[in-house]
């Protein structure tokens, strides 16, 4: 664990001098992050100027929930960017052979050669939002909620990751699954609104086949009274913790079948 | 034994076709997914409600429709042109005896004809089907609405091509053309019809060439823009095709100027 810890630091080190060699390019870059995430808020908000509630919740409800949302896809975004990556950049060109000549955890390896500074915009954006719903919905908070904060966050972090890491694996099989994990990504942006919305159908899939669902809108209700859910908040750590096991899990079996063809 | 090798070769080709289609349902998966979104949101929107800013839902929902459609044709051109000034193949590129950015533009249309053919077709029957598209208020704006498309594509393209100029410059074009992204998505009227925007903003727009992208081509086909507009509108359009046409070729001029500078 030490030895990773230790591992991890000289990866990142090493990534910061690159990127402060090209300051300008970070600045590109967490400002783009920033400008998407500011054209679904621009949206929501340029709706609501005609509206007052989108099926009985309201703006900063909405902004909420987004925040959630933004503060998890950080995580994923800034620590765990190169799952993406896995079949163009290392299956099809070999580099994989290259890692599993190491004494240390592939998985590990492949996620420490990168950290994604864009990311940084999305945590400052997350951050700023959350704050700012939290205020004008009159909110107070205990210690008790700012640690289930802490803990809901990165739990949809981990889902993120979970599905990112699931998906990608295919890629042992197809070379490189990167469509695959594309379409499923974009189921998560469902997760953005309230799920009330939606049919059961939607429902049921983004609840317990592909669980974006606990990205967002399930952690937030924990924090919003008299909405219901809070059977399905208190569910998402555990449901973060099972993706991420299953995820793990079919990862090293494609491993295995990687391996076992000498390919 | 020996056929060994010929079987791994053949099955290879087939996981390189398959990757090909598998990028093609996944953008197409990843569209429908987004129209579905739409279509709950702005049902959800509309619950208590026949109009929004005198929108009624099925128009708002036509113009959602054709919005995303016409979104989708956004230019990877510039994409390409990052792509060869990065590695170095924009030198040849320059030896051969045609213009570069002639070469990328109709490489783009052609990607995009073929696109509208396999993508947008068929996602437009799936969104009749279970959104709901309102036919062209006239056939004057049907027509209108064909020529306006046209001058919208080629303008995203030229914009892209602009961006991918730009990487003369900086090295994060992925950064660049997000951030492009993001502008384009939120100025062009690709998620909201741009009258439901405050009055400065549509006073600002009205002065970029955003709005051409998106805006101009759909409310035109929804009668947003009524009939009395439309000429206007479009000309408007063909002056922001004119002038990025120019833009970009003096910029190309001048950057590649400064490349030859540095002995590349």
């Amino acid at each position: 664990m030490k030895r990773y810890a230790k591992l991890y630091w000289l990866y990142a080190k090493n990534h910061f001098k690159v990127m402060m060699e090209y300051r300008m390019d970070f600045l590109i870059g967490v400002l783009s992050v920033f400008g998407q995430q500011f054209a679904a808020l621009f949206f929501l908000s340029i709706v609501f100027r005609h509206i007052e509630s989108l099926n009985g919740w309201g703006f900063y409800e909405i902004l909420f929930i987004y925040g959630i949302a933004f503060l998890g896809r950080a995580i994923h975004h800034i620590f765990f960017d190169n799952l993406w990556t896995i079949g163009w950049q290392y299956i099809r060109t070999g580099n994989l052979d290259r890692i599993l000549m190491r004494p240390v955890n592939p998985l590990f390896q492949i996620v420490a050669e990168r950290v994604q500074q864009d990311g940084f915009g999305q945590l400052l954006i997350g951050g700023s939002v959350l704050w700012l719903a939290s205020n004008e919905l009159g909110m107070v908070w205990s210690v008790m909620d700012i640690f289930v904060l802490l803990v809901m966050v990165l739990a949809s972090g981990m889902i993120y990751i979970a599905v990112n890491l699931f998906f990608a694996t295919f890629s042992f099989w197809m070379i490189d699954s990167l469509p695959v994990v594309f379409a499923v990504f974009s189921l998560s942006d469902f997760a953005r609104y309230p799920m009330t919305i939606y049919s059961k159908v939607i429902m049921f899939v983004l609840t317990y086949i592909i669980p974006f669902g606990f990205t967002a809108f399930y952690p937030a209700m924990y924090f919003f009274e008299g909405r219901g859910f809070t059977l399905f908040a208190l569910a998402t750590p555990f449901v973060a913790a099972l993706s991420l096991v299953l995820a793990y899990r079919f990862w090293l079996f494609g491993l295995r079948a990687f391996a076992s063809t000498g390919s | 034994m020996k056929l060994r090798k010929y079987i791994a070769l053949a099955v290879s080709q087939i996981k390189v076709d398959m990757a090909y289609a598998a990028w093609y349902w996944a953008s197409m998966f990843s569209v429908t997914m987004r129209l579905f979104i739409l279509y709950f949101f702005w049902q959800a929107v509309y619950e208590n409600k026949t109009e929004v800013s005198g929108i009624a839902l099925s128009t708002m929902l036509t113009y959602a429709v054709l919005a995303t459609m016409l979104d989708q044709f956004r230019g990877s051109a510039g994409r390409e042109l990052a792509h060869l000034i990065k590695h170095g193949g924009v030198a040849i590129e320059l030896l051969r005896p045609y213009h570069l950015l002639d070469k990328l533009l109709a490489q783009d249309l052609g990607a995009k004809t073929s696109t509208f053919f396999r993508a947008t077709l068929p996602l437009l029957v799936i969104a009749m089907l279970f959104i709901g598209v309102d036919p062209p208020t006239s056939i004057e704006a049907a027509s209108a609405f064909a020529v306006s498309v046209v001058l919208a594509v080629l303008l995203a393209t030229l914009i892209d091509l602009l961006v991918g100029v730009l990487s003369f410059y900086t090295v994060n074009v992925w950064g660049l053309s997000v951030l492009q992204e993001a502008v384009i998505t939120i100025m062009s009227g690709a998620l909201v019809p741009l009258t439901l925007f405050p009055d400065w903003f549509q006073t600002i727009s009205l002065y970029l060439p955003f709005a051409s992208l998106v805006y101009v081509p759909v409310a035109i086909y929804t009668g947003e823009i009524t009939a009395s507009g439309i000429w206007p509108s479009i000309l408007i359009q063909l002056g922001w095709v004119a002038a990025f046409f120019i833009f970009v070729r003096l910029l190309f001029a001048y950057a590649v100027r400064k490349v030859t500078v540095f002995g590349g």
